[in-house]
């Protein structure tokens, strides 16, 4: 009996040191940003008055909130989409690689080892209209030279595929690893029935990979959801608004006009929506565990 | 089981809802976390101010002056035994740390400002006034060239540009927006017979935008040892880039933001219509990608000989005449803005400032003084530093006769052209929410530059949401 409940609280009891500190270096100021969103808060303000919830009024009345919502639900689920599909042919390629595995996944995994704003940086260089690599390739190959970064159109993109260059390994690396964690025997037992490749890839591989899909697709979307560094880098949110996204109008309001208050309501907004979608992942991880122990 | 999932999943949503939050605030945070440290080391500071081992902490910002000041802050510390640290950062970095070192009192005893800065401080009572040390310390005030005093004073009133005021900080380095164009290419005699058989007049440095306009489409496409080259360029990207130089045109066409009176926005007069649409029109005979330059790509077009013209900062001119990087040293000249009703160019500089939470304010004060008297103000320019604030400055033998290194040509020849500047020149709205509106305003410029609204349609855009800020 002891031991059973030592079996059950153990886990807890190891996780509480660490658990304790977090909320000690997180509630606090979490509960100082739900504070402040019905403020109108500056830090060099003498006076810092509750104005209730006319910061989220204001918010839902603004139209660089909408248009940054607009764009930041382009953004993830674009880069999240594509980077998933890439990284997912890349791990399936790289799982049955005879020799050179450990080669090629060092070299793919070094976008992920770069610092944000160097990515952005170095992809503002490669993408500038007239000193670009980009367009030097362009012409070479008979099209025109672009205005990747000051095109209405094509700025979006641009940070697109800088975000996919640079966290596609680390999709590629997680599935890799669910990958190499399916045993044999299913495939086995598929190809003895006289499945097809995709049906094998249908009915075996998805289905075993789905947590770690799950886990994938949750991690990616929470950190592109908060993408501002190679914004910053890049577009600094133009041309006009196109690439302004809800981090960056945060970052606008708190430290470019020094509106704590109103930055923090778009932060606990912004909250509210990732928390909904981890919700709805945390929901199929459940569904899917259910289905594994009937 | 369904209850251990169900705490499992409240426990792992919570942890998720910790980390986005601590994101979003990890900044204010910070700010607490760097004042909680510094209070330990700003009591130290205020015990030893009394005694000789006095150290100084400012943050400047990480341009030619900001590294001239860490130079000159050791020639300080051996002359008086005041140590200095100078730490450079870029300009964002500098606002939040001005205020996050308000709010958390910590240890900072100056800060180098972007003058439209000075209002919102001083506004909120955070910069320390410094007209009393001034007084104790007889600082002459009347050496400094009055535009370059007066963007370090504020009245409290809006608008309010050289109207005098409380002092809060020494002007260290002014650039007002000169029009740079390449000499060479202007003498060349082919160039003046086509030009004059096209325009009917004599090729010559433009003195009005419609001379400027000629200009600029005469030189456009041209190809000039191998290469093409662009009628003129300017900061024009959204951000800041495109509203300085939108400013110039606007305020030489008799234009102003807003009507101080009535604090509304007055964006949609007809001399702010007609400048911004001569600004929009003229950018055609810019490199492409021009609503994407910034200051750096300006400077980096003029040195690689890629513009005939610019309207650029009299400052930034070391990077054309510097041998290592350029194509084109000793080949721009500069003069004043073209006019459109009259010459205003609109006026850069940064101040240096003490925060009021300054624990050594009056040997903040002194170095301050040292680092911006006669000496040290032509010092600076000679290491690059910046263009002087002192008006005697401008007649030093040492920088008037100063040439760049292995030619003939005179290393600071745009001074002639930046005095004349520094008597019509006009700074930025000088009000506390400047910072927000430039923000405002750019966003609806970029719009009317990308067609994507008319002028007219994007300045009453413009006028309607910066009267909604000024509410």
């Amino acid at each position: 009996m002891k031991k059973l409940r030592l079996a059950r609280t153990g886990p807890y009891l190891v996780m509480a040191p660490g658990m304790i500190l977090l909320l000690l270096f997180s509630i606090y100021p979490v509960l100082f940003l739900l504070k402040i969103s019905f403020q109108e808060y500056s830090p060099i303000s003498i006076r810092n008055p509750f104005v209730g919830f006319a910061n989220y009024t204001n918010l839902f009345q603004d139209h660089n909130f909408w248009n940054a919502l607009k764009v930041t639900a382009i953004f993830v689920v674009s880069t999240v989409a594509l980077e998933f599909a890439i990284g997912l042919a890349l791990a399936i390629i790289l799982n049955r690689l005879p020799i050179g595995q450990r080669l090629f996944q060092s070299i793919v995994l070094l976008p992920i080892a770069m610092a944000p704003t160097v990515v952005g940086l170095m992809f503002r260089f490669m993408m500038n209209e007239q000193y670009g690599v980009l367009n030097y390739f362009m012409e070479l190959l008979g099209f025109s030279r672009q205005a990747w970064l000051s095109d209405l159109h094509l700025a979006l993109p641009a940070l697109i595929i800088t975000d996919i260059w640079q966290w596609t390994p680390f999709m590629m690396i997680i599935l890799l690893a669910g990958l190499k964690g399916i045993p044999d025997e299913p495939y086995e037992a598929a190809s003895i029935d006289g499945a097809s490749p995709w049906q094998m890839f249908r009915y075996v591989t998805i289905p075993q990979l789905s947590r770690i899909i799950s886990i994938a697709l949750l991690l990616r979307t929470i950190d592109a959801f908060r993408i501002y560094d190679t914004i910053y880098m890049m577009t600094k949110g133009g041309p006009i608004n196109v690439t302004s996204t809800l981090s960056w109008i945060v970052y606008d309001q708190g430290f470019k006009f020094l509106e704590f208050g109103y930055g923090a309501a778009i932060c606990v907004v912004m909250l509210i929506i990732v928390v909904s979608f981890i919700s709805l992942i945390m929901k199929r991880m459940n569904l899917f565990e259910a289905e594994g122990s009937r | 089981m369904n209850r251990n999932k169900g705490i499992k999943t409240s426990f792992i949503l919570l942890l998720v809802c910790l980390f986005v939050l601590s994101a979003c605030s990890s900044k204010s945070d910070q700010g607490s976390a760097s004042s909680a440290a510094s209070s330990g080391s700003a009591s130290q500071s205020a015990s030893s101010a009394s005694g000789a081992n006095v150290t100084l902490n400012g943050v400047f910002l990480g341009a030619t002056w900001g590294q001239a000041t860490q130079e000159l802050a050791k020639e300080y510390e051996k002359e008086t035994g005041v140590k200095v640290n100078i730490e450079l950062v870029g300009r964002d970095v500098m606002y939040q740390k001005l205020a996050l070192a308000i709010a958390g009192q910590a240890n900072y005893d100056l800060f180098n400002v972007d003058y439209n800065w000075i209002p919102e401080f001083a506004s909120t009572n955070s910069l320390l006034p410094l007209d009393d040390l001034i007084k104790k310390y007889n600082v002459d005030t009347s050496a400094y060239l009055p535009r370059a005093l007066a963007l370090t004073q504020w009245n409290g009133k809006n608008g309010s540009f050289g109207e005098g005021g409380t002092i809060y900080g020494l002007p260290q380095t002014i650039h007002p927006h000169l029009l740079w164009y390449r000499a060479d290419l202007f003498n060349d005699p082919k160039n003046k017979a086509d030009f004059k058989a096209k325009y009917g007049y004599d090729l010559a440095p433009p003195k009005t935008m419609a001379q400027f306009k000629d200009a600029a489409e005469f030189f456009n496409g041209k190809v000039v040892d191998g290469q093409k080259i662009y009628g003129w360029a300017a900061q024009a990207s959204k951000g800041f880039g495109n509203v300085h130089t939108w400013l110039s045109f606007l305020y030489s066409n008799g234009a102003d933001v807003i009507d101080w009176n009535t604090m509304k926005s007055s964006l949609s007069t007809p001399q702010a219509i007609e400048a911004t649409k001569t600004w929009v029109d003229l950018l055609k005979y810019s490199p492409p990608g021009i609503n994407d330059y910034t200051f750096a790509e300006v400077a980096s077009d003029a040195a690689q000989g890629k513009l005939a013209m610019a309207i650029h900062w009299s400052w930034s001119a070391f990077e054309v005449d510097d041998p290592k990087t350029s194509k084109t040293v000793g080949k721009w000249e500069f003069v004043q803005l073209p006019a459109m009703k009259e010459s205003v160019p609109h006026l850069a500089g940064w101040s240096i400032v003490i925060p009021k939470t300054s624990k050594n304010a009056e040997e903040a004060f002194k170095f301050m003084t040292w680092l911006e008297n006669k000496q040290n103000d032509v010092k600076q320019a000679l290491m690059g530093g910046g263009d002087p604030v002192r008006t005697e400055s401008y007649s030093d033998p040492a920088l008037t006769g100063a040439k760049i290194d292995g030619t003939d040509v005179q290393r600071f020849r745009r001074y002639t052209a930046l005095s004349e500047a520094m008597k019509t020149t006009k700074a930025r709205p000088f009000f506390p929410q400047e910072e927000k509106w430039e923000t405002t305003v750019s966003e609806y410029l970029s719009a009317a530059q990308f067609g994507k609204m008319s002028v007219e349609e994007a300045l009453a855009k413009a006028d309607e949401a910066v009267n909604k800020m000024l509410k």
